[in-house]
């Protein structure tokens, strides 16, 4: 699976270069080499897979046992400039539960350098970013889980931060709220912002960006954009959908292939459902059918080519 | 840009001391000394120095100022280590140290001035109607108190801070330290007494004849030789090395929050 992770770039804004780091004798991460540029880039596995480990090594909460890391071509465990440019949202659920959220974002400004009022200023600016505006003079002890998210987003933006790791920052918020969420990151890359968004659940990421890196039991199985990963996944067979009025006529012909491996007629609609080895001959094969008019396509979809495949393949392996 | 996250660590020591739940025990400490002088001033007939010296030596010194500022020492990394806060401080621009050592800073000060707020109560309960003379003589003995108690908390403090830099649960340790430790050893005799602040405290208070042990044997156990300046001396390095292995160990120490296999 070495062709899935690419080697590192000069303008990756984070590398780890054969990073592993150990929890006593549990391995947290192992030999990783990754490295992420500008853009919003998903860094998807299951729990447990080492997702929060990378997180807390690029903010310099934990130090690499072996290999190198560097954010901003800084280390960020002895150098602590880096959080100039760095915004965290970590995945804990903390916070000084007697103030409000303005307090705690003014808080979290003027640890970052800036003067009283400037940190006002830019609290109620990035609170308001974060739809947190007219609440944010209540108690934070009172918040619901998504408020509290929103507070700790707000404090990770409040420096404007160049690169902004979020450790599962969808958590516990409600699915307008997540949509709120994801237009920000969306817009805060599209910026030319470096955004790592960590989670668990795979359409939240494919919703968010076509960029990936999937982590499980602590090594990296696959990094880039989610098609060329799935392109790279050889003998994985593809699961099309071909919408079709003729569907026995295309059965027939699709049947015959030998790089077809199962096919199957749903039951209520006009549509056949062919699994392949080799997506492409079906398409050139399905080309000709319409070319040649023996039968026509209205619609052509992979129906596995999303994250959720792509992960299952790659874990199996 | 360091002025103002040296700020904000004093307001969250401010914040710790006086905003938190535990803002209780900032009033305990103000208003307990108080009351306990109350009974002996309205049905004691002993004169109100020897109350007062009593009350330093038995309750500020070998109660409330190790326990207070043990505890409050500790707490300045505790209470972000146990409420998973310490994540703010590390990922800020100014570097793990800044804000964590005016905070430190901040719970020292109110430290300090709740414990002079308590002495004062103290003072004004003892000496409340007696004449200005009697008050006036007694001020420089506030004074000397203030300072050996001031030195006691910082060192205390600086002790809790450094325990709680050293384990997660730093109290249990301080308390076994305070209460056991800086008992027994006052009352052995030989050099093992250096290892009390306690000790030091009590060189430098300015009530003690009043209220040294009356027994012969025990007294001979607790004599010291040591004098205001080795005793000022002592609490300094106290201090000193306290802090500089605490900022050694936070400056290598990983902090996980959760368990690795869960957190990951």
């Amino acid at each position: 699976m070495s062709t899935l992770v690419p080697d590192l770039k000069p303008d990756d804004v984070i590398q780890f270069s054969h990073v592993s780091k150990w929890y006593k004798d549990v391995i947290g991460i192992n030999q990783v080499t990754l490295g992420i540029g500008p853009g919003v880039t998903g860094l998807l596995g299951p729990n447990g897979a080492g997702k929060s480990t990378m997180m807390k090594l690029m903010t310099g909460q934990l130090r690499p046992d072996t290999g190198t890391m560097q954010v901003a071509g800084k280390n960020p465990w002895n150098d602590s400039t880096v959080f100039r440019e760095m915004g965290y949202c970590p995945d804990t659920d903390s916070f000084y539960e007697e103030m409000n959220a303005q307090q705690f974002v003014i808080l979290m400004g003027r640890m970052a350098g800036y003067s009283a009022a400037e940190s006002r200023r830019r609290a109620e600016e990035s609170l308001a970013r974060v739809s947190m505006a007219a609440h944010m003079k209540r108690k934070i002890r009172g918040y619901s889980k998504g408020m509290r998210q929103r507070t700790k987003l707000a404090a990770a933006l409040i420096h404007d931060p160049n690169i902004l790791i979020l450790d599962e920052p969808l958590n516990g918020l409600d699915p307008m709220g997540r949509h709120e969420m994801l237009t920000l990151f969306k817009e805060l890359g599209r910026s030319g912002k470096t955004v790592l968004v960590s989670s668990h659940i795979l359409h939240e990421i494919e919703n968010l960006t076509q960029q990936i890196a999937l982590i499980h039991h602590g090594r990296i199985l696959a990094e880039g954009q989610i098609e060329d990963i799935r392109a790279l996944i050889e003998n994985q067979p593809l699961t099309l959908r071909v919408e079709t009025p003729d569907r026995h006529r295309v059965g027939a012909e699709l049947a015959a292939m030998e790089t077809v491996s199962s096919l199957s007629y749903a039951e209520d609609d006009n549509s056949v459902v062919v699994r392949s080895n080799r997506p492409e001959s079906v398409y050139e094969t399905l080309q000709t059918g319409v070319v040649e008019r023996k039968y026509s396509v209205d619609g052509l979809t992979a129906l596995d080519d999303n994250l959720d495949a792509v992960f299952s393949y790659l874990v199996k392996e | 840009m360091i002025t103002n996250a040296l700020s904000a660590g004093w307001t969250l020591g401010t914040h710790q001391v006086f905003a938190t739940r535990r803002k209780w025990l900032s009033v305990i400490v103000v208003l307990l000394p108080a009351l306990v002088a109350l009974p002996p001033r309205l049905f004691s007939g002993s004169p109100p120095a020897f109350i007062y010296g009593q009350l330093v030596m038995t309750l500020f010194t070998a109660i409330l100022v190790p326990f207070v500022a043990i505890f409050w020492g500790g707490a300045v990394i505790s209470d972000e280590v146990e409420g998973k806060t310490l994540v703010y401080l590390w990922t800020r621009p100014t570097g793990r140290m800044a804000v964590l050592a005016s905070k430190l800073v901040a719970v020292f000060f109110w430290q300090v001035l709740l414990l002079l707020a308590a002495l004062l109560g103290v003072f004004l309960v003892l000496y409340a109607g007696r004449s200005s003379l009697t008050v006036q003589s007694e001020l420089q003995a506030l004074a000397w108190d203030l300072l050996g108690l001031g030195g006691g908390a910082a060192a205390y403090g600086a002790l809790g801070f450094f325990l709680a830099a050293l384990v997660k649960k730093p109290l249990g340790i301080g308390l076994v330290y305070i209460f056991a430790w800086d008992n027994i050893v006052n009352y052995l005799p030989g050099y093992l007494k250096m290892t009390s602040i306690r000790h030091f405290i009590m060189v430098l208070k300015s009530q003690g004849p009043s209220i040294e042990p009356k027994n012969q044997f025990t007294s001979f156990l607790a004599e010291s030789t040591t004098t205001d300046a080795q005793a000022i001396t002592a609490i300094s390095v106290v201090i000193v090395v306290c802090l500089g292995f605490a900022w050694a160990l936070l400056h290598r120490k990983e902090y996980l929050g959760d368990d690795p296999a869960r957190s990951q």
